[in-house]
This record gives C-alpha cells, structure tokens and sequence, in this order.
C-alpha cells in the first residue's frame, strides 16, 4: 500500500468508504414485516330504530334470534336466544357471495325447570351479498390476508335497510343498517 | 475552440462513445446454487461517453414460496434504461465512482394457492378449501436512484457494486391477487425499496479515450 500510487489509494478509500455507507443504508433499511392486517371476512349488521332520537340519531335496539346461519356453514354463528344490536356475520372466504338466514325469536318463556320455551318468528329474513376478494401475503411468515371490497346487497327481506360501509375491516363499521 | 468537444471533420470528438462494458451479476449463481425460493440471471452493459454511461440492465427472475398453508410463484423479467455521471472521470486508470437515474420496467405473472383455513384475521367455521388466484401479466414501472462503484481490477476487467433506491412503483393489469415480488424490484410491500448488485463486466475499447485532467493536459488511455 505504501508503494501504491495516490491516486491509486485515493480511489481505494473512495471504494471502502463507499462499502461503509452501502452497509449503513443496507442495515438501517432491514426492518422486519409485522403481521398486522386491518381487514377481516366480518359483515357487521346492524339494528336501529326508524325515528331519531334527541341527538338526530337512530338509536340502536337489541334483537333476540334464534338462530343465525350461512348456506353452506354448519356453524351457529349465536345461541338461541342471543339478544343483540349487531349481528357478526362471516362471509364465505372462498366464494364472492355469500347468503346468511337469519331466525327471530318473537318471544322465550321458561318451564317449571327453568328451562327455556322459545316461540320462534315462522318468517325467517335472507340477507345476500356479493364482494370483491383480493387476496394478497402479508409476509412469508404471517401468511396470507383477503380483504372484501364493494360490497353489494343481493337480497334482503327488511323492510328497510341502508347500505353504509362496502369494505369489510376490522375497524367495527357497521356495514348494513336495518331499520325497525 | 468553443466546439472543440464536438465531433468536427476528420477528428474525434469528445462526446463520441470510446468503449462498452458487458458484465452480469455474479450474484446469481449463489441465489441459483443455495436460493430455494430466487432465481435472477441479470446482465448489464453500458456505453462510455467521456464522464457519462449509458447504462441497461435485463433481467430473468423467478420468485417461489412454499409454506405449509400457501405457494407463491412469480416469474418474470425486467429491464432497466438510464445514465449515470463518472465523478473519476479524470482518474487516468478509468477507475469509476457514480450517480445516476434508471427508469425500470417489469413484466410478470404470480400465481397464489392458499388453504382458506389459514387465513388470518378471520372467523372461519367454513369448511377448508384450497383457493388460486393469479395475475396472467402485471406490468410494473418505476424509477431509481443508483450510486455505486467500479473498480478496473485487471486489464479491462471491472468488478463493482450499484446501491438502488427504487422509488414511483406502478402497477397495472392486476386482478384478484395483490404480487408479493416484483422482479427486478423486490418484495411489493412499500413503495419504495432499496436494492443492491455486484457486478462483474469487461470493457471492450473501441476508440481511444481522451481524459481531460485539466485544460492543458490530455491523457489518452486504451
């Protein structure tokens, strides 16, 4: 090196400072892939009343069910007799439709054991709806996320109802008002 | 004098190409021989223009994943266009320190198969079933910074490295499947990303380069 010519050890220090820089930029631009995704296959349904209250708004009301059901699911998605004000549906993640049954109670009493009697509504409501998928890998080790955009009404048997929110999140947005 | 950089009858100008360096990146065979799930072959070759290059980049790649509730394949190629400054452009050994811009430009398809069981982020209670979707051409574009060396280590032979910034990705022609890589650009999860390549290349002098140390003096180099 202390024969090397100057120009010859200039252009050496320009090299190595060069490398030096590069595994600064390369260390500092490493950063691991979180598994946070911000969608879910969750249509969130919610129950309010027609009129306003005071503050302009609908208030929500509770809504007792029977049972609640997706064609082609086995799953109970809540217990007979579950009282709320928004239902959780699962969309079907492999498919772009998915139509769920909603059963109403219109009234439970209780035997001499205390075991519930529960007079279920004979008309059950549909619900139906369409979605886009797009499905995409968070990071090698998370795996895979699908999220459901454009969201469309194919049927509905209320009355009336409102379309509010056509992304599905995690954000707990309701998605469908119905209104009674 | 004014035009004297100028080609002008019966000389030489300055700003006439004097050589062509085509190299490739050695980086290849080590993804090839040890790399499971990357394959590029990229070659590169530039055209000296006393302190400026002309520069391409072409490059093959695949891309493959295989987890246990997922594959992922990506196939591709790209090519990147652009120029880059010597600031060594008076180092009599044709030794080379730069900066420059690309425009690069990718094209590809992907294919995702996946079980719906592992989806995360979902209730499920739906029967598993194993789902594809696939992109049949997705073009990407974008813009790099780059800035690297090459060293003329022996003869005409170079051997260097280029750091990228790759910034102003676009994609389209995507349909259900959102690509996890870009060939050429990497793993599509920001918008920009950094990248970095060895090269090794051989200059192949056409014409006599000219070196203008200062105003009086000239070097003429093979």
């Amino acid at each position: 090196m202390l024969f090397m010519p100057a120009e010859k050890r200039r252009s050496n220090t320009w090299f190595f400072s060069s490398f030096l820089v590069l595994i600064g930029i390369v260390f500092f631009s490493c950063t691991s892939e979180d598994c946070v995704s911000t969608v879910n296959n969750y249509l969130l349904v919610g129950f309010f009343k027609k009129g306003i209250n005071q503050a302009g708004e609908h208030p929500e009301i509770d809504t007792v069910f029977y049972s609640v059901q997706a064609d082609g699911n086995d799953v109970e998605f809540y217990t007979p007799g579950t009282t709320v004000s928004r239902l959780t549906l699962p969309v079907n993640p492999a498919d772009n439709v998915t139509s769920f049954e909603l059963t109403m109670l219109d009234s439970i009493t209780y035997d001499s054991l205390n075991n519930p009697i529960y007079y279920i509504n004979p008309n059950p409501h549909y619900i139906t709806v369409s979605y886009h998928r797009s499905q995409r890998i968070i990071s090698e080790d998370c795996g895979v996320e699908i999220a459901y955009s454009n969201l469309k009404i194919n049927e509905i048997t209320f009355d009336s109802t409102n379309l509010v929110e056509n992304n599905l999140s995690r954000f707990n947005e309701v998605n469908i008002e119905i209104f009674f | 004098m004014i035009f004297s950089g100028f080609i002008s009858f019966g000389q030489v100008g300055r700003y006439a190409p004097t050589a062509v360096k085509i190299g490739g990146d050695p980086g290849t065979l080590g993804y090839m021989i040890f790399s499971k799930k990357r394959g590029f072959f990229e070659a590169e070759a530039d055209i000296d223009i006393d302190r400026f290059f002309i520069v391409a980049n072409y490059g093959l790649s695949s891309f493959d994943l295989e987890e246990d509730t997922y594959t992922y394949e990506n196939n591709g190629s790209y090519l990147r266009l652009g120029a880059d400054v010597n600031l060594m452009y008076k180092d009599q050994h044709l030794n080379i320190a730069f900066f420059g811009l690309r425009y690069a430009s990718s094209s590809f398809n992907d294919k995702l198969d996946y079980d719906t069981k592992a989806i995360i982020q979902s209730e499920i209670g739906w029967p598993s079933t194993r789902e594809s979707v696939s992109n049949a051409k997705v073009k990407a574009n974008w813009f790099e910074m780059v800035s690297g060396l090459k060293v003329r280590v022996v003869k005409q032979l170079y051997m260097g490295f280029t750091v990228r910034f790759k910034f102003m990705k676009k994609l389209n022609g995507i349909e259900e499947l959102r690509p996890y890589y870009i060939p050429g650009f990497g793993k599509n999860i920001n918008k920009s990303a950094f990248g970095f390549n060895y090269y090794i290349s051989y200059r192949l002098p056409f014409r006599k380069k000219i070196i203008y140390i200062d105003e009086n003096k000239k070097v003429i180099e093979g």
